[in-house]
């Protein structure tokens, strides 16, 4: 088989048995917080970063089907992956594993969602946010790959992109990324 | 810590035509009114942050909310994303399953409570939604929807139910003195038989069909009495009383039995104009209309039944305490 036959099929193969039912719970969440004015928080590190940056974009503006009305409901959304001066300077006084919990320990609230998108699950500053996350009452969601790695275990619902290679994960959370904003708007426009 | 206080209710008419069975049909109408007998429910953080401790009837200490006993608290606290960290407690004036709605002012007052402990407010008409949703739609308790709204509501209430799942509460306004005469003019009594309202309801809502016109009577009998209200006209609304209960009996066989007869008959005998057992029947607490003066001889005629003294109560679920 040629080589972008084989990237194909190896995709194929990972939509066929990623568990559905966990990324409509995952999106049920997603919306509650919506209808409930909860913050939802994304964060990740390397492409999930991007993924979270992404994602933000496409809850908070992706979902609007009237961009100039005023008075249309929208995402309280952010992505904690964006302000640089604000990840540097927790990176150079502290540590990186701290980049994220510091800035969730400004923001964040009970009964608001943190979203970590990581492929190994086993990234330190990922797991200190999400379980701080926890402790304030927030619900965690994550975005995995691999066996889902250490965060796995504190966090409320997740999904598993079932495979073993990073570049795989990836693209499937950016697909499950935009999956889930599309299903959004189709709950929002259909008041459920 | 935050502590709700949500009333409990006493319908007088109409009750069964805000069954979706009904009301998918034709528009379902009741009149109820709030009581000032209340269901109350603290909730705090716990000391274990992993963990969520419950203390109603039975308590519970778990790890993970799906492991819940409890159905209303467990679809609550999914529903309000409360997963971990809470202490729920739960106290009332009036045993459960006696017929006040005590089931439905639990969903809503813990809604609220839940709802205050993540710094949000909800109207009324959110609040009776979402109990709905968990106790109809999540759990599927054969149950209607008045109870929601009159609890979240409060206050003396016509209430229209229409086909589209849309609620429509209209308060009925009359003077200070008729409500007082009124209040005066009603006794409640317990039975003492606590029942399961599940078995009736599922055979009423079985039924529903099948007495379709005794049910559009009682919907007509709705707009009667509050008519008899806006006339002034308590004997009216004493009689109209009753021959809903006449209605009523008709819809499931357990809604009233030998006992619950002997004590309506009764009453009537020593003055009571009408009555009716309160919620699903087949015990709990008996509403009589009784004029003043003559309430003396039936009080007496009823002696073994407990008489519990209420009002109306004008206020719907509230958060009566909260610091930090």
């Amino acid at each position: 088989m040629d080589f972008t036959s084989e990237y194909f099929e190896e995709l194929k193969k990972i939509f066929d048995n990623i568990d559905k039912k966990s990324i409509e719970e995952i999106t049920d969440i997603i919306y509650k917080a919506y209808v409930n004015d909860r913050t939802i928080f994304i964060l990740g590190n390397g492409g999930s970063a991007s993924t979270a940056s992404h994602f933000a974009c496409d809850l908070g503006k992706g979902t609007l089907s009237r961009v100039y009305d005023h008075n249309e409901k929208r995402f309280r959304v952010v992505s904690l992956t964006d302000n640089v001066a604000v990840l540097t300077a927790y990176a150079n006084d502290l540590s990186f594993d701290d980049i994220f919990l510091q800035q969730l320990r400004n923001l964040v609230h009970r009964g608001d969602v943190v979203i970590a998108i990581t492929g190994s699950g086993n990234s330190k500053n990922v797991i200190k946010a999400v379980k701080y996350a926890r402790d304030c009452g927030a619900i965690t969601i994550g975005l995995l790959g691999f066996d889902g790695g250490k965060v796995k275990k504190f966090l409320d619902k997740y999904v598993i992109v079932p495979s073993n290679h990073y570049g795989r994960i990836e693209d499937v959370h950016l697909i499950l990324e935009h999956m889930i904003t599309d299903y959004l708007r189709r709950k929002i426009k259909g008041g459920r | 810590m935050i502590i709700s206080k949500t009333p409990f209710r006493v319908s007088f008419c109409g009750g069964g035509t805000d069954l979706r069975a009904y009301y998918s049909r034709r528009q379902g109408s009741v009149v109820s009114t709030a009581i000032n007998k209340f269901m109350y429910i603290a909730v705090k953080d716990y000391f274990e942050k992993d963990k969520i401790f419950l203390k109603y009837s039975r308590t519970e200490l778990v790890t993970n909310v799906e492991k819940i006993k409890h159905p209303i608290i467990r679809e609550a606290l999914k529903l309000t994303g409360i997963l971990r960290g809470v202490e729920i407690s739960s106290m009332a004036d009036i045993p459960s399953a006696t017929g006040l709605g005590s089931s439905s002012a639990f969903t809503v007052g813990l809604l609220n409570a839940l709802h205050a402990y993540l710094d949000e407010h909800k109207s009324p008409e959110d609040l009776a939604r979402e109990a709905c949703k968990i106790e109809i739609e999540i759990l599927k308790e054969p149950i209607g929807k008045q109870d929601q709204y009159i609890s979240a509501y409060g206050g003396l209430r016509h209430i229209l139910f229409n086909p589209d799942e849309s609620v429509n509460t209209e308060l009925i306004i009359i003077p200070r003195s008729l409500k007082e005469e009124l209040e005066d003019s009603l006794l409640l009594f317990y039975t003492g038989i606590k029942r399961k309202a599940r078995d009736i309801l599922h055979e009423q809502r079985k039924n529903t069909e099948k007495k379709m016109e005794f049910l559009d009577k009682m919907r007509e009998l709705s707009f009667e009495l509050k008519e008899s209200l806006m006339k002034k006209d308590l004997t009216r609304f004493g009689e109209l009383l009753h021959k809903n209960w006449e209605y009523k009996k008709m819809l499931a066989s357990k809604i009233t039995n030998p006992l619950i007869e002997r004590y309506y008959n009764l009453a009537l005998k020593h003055g009571a104009l009408g009555g009716k057992i309160l919620g699903a029947g087949g015990g709990g607490f008996l509403l009589l209309y009784c004029e003043h003066k003559k309430q003396n001889s039936v009080i007496k005629a009823l002696k073994s039944l407990k008489l519990v003294p209420f009002r109306f109560e004008s206020h719907g679920s509230v958060i009566v305490y909260r610091d930090g």
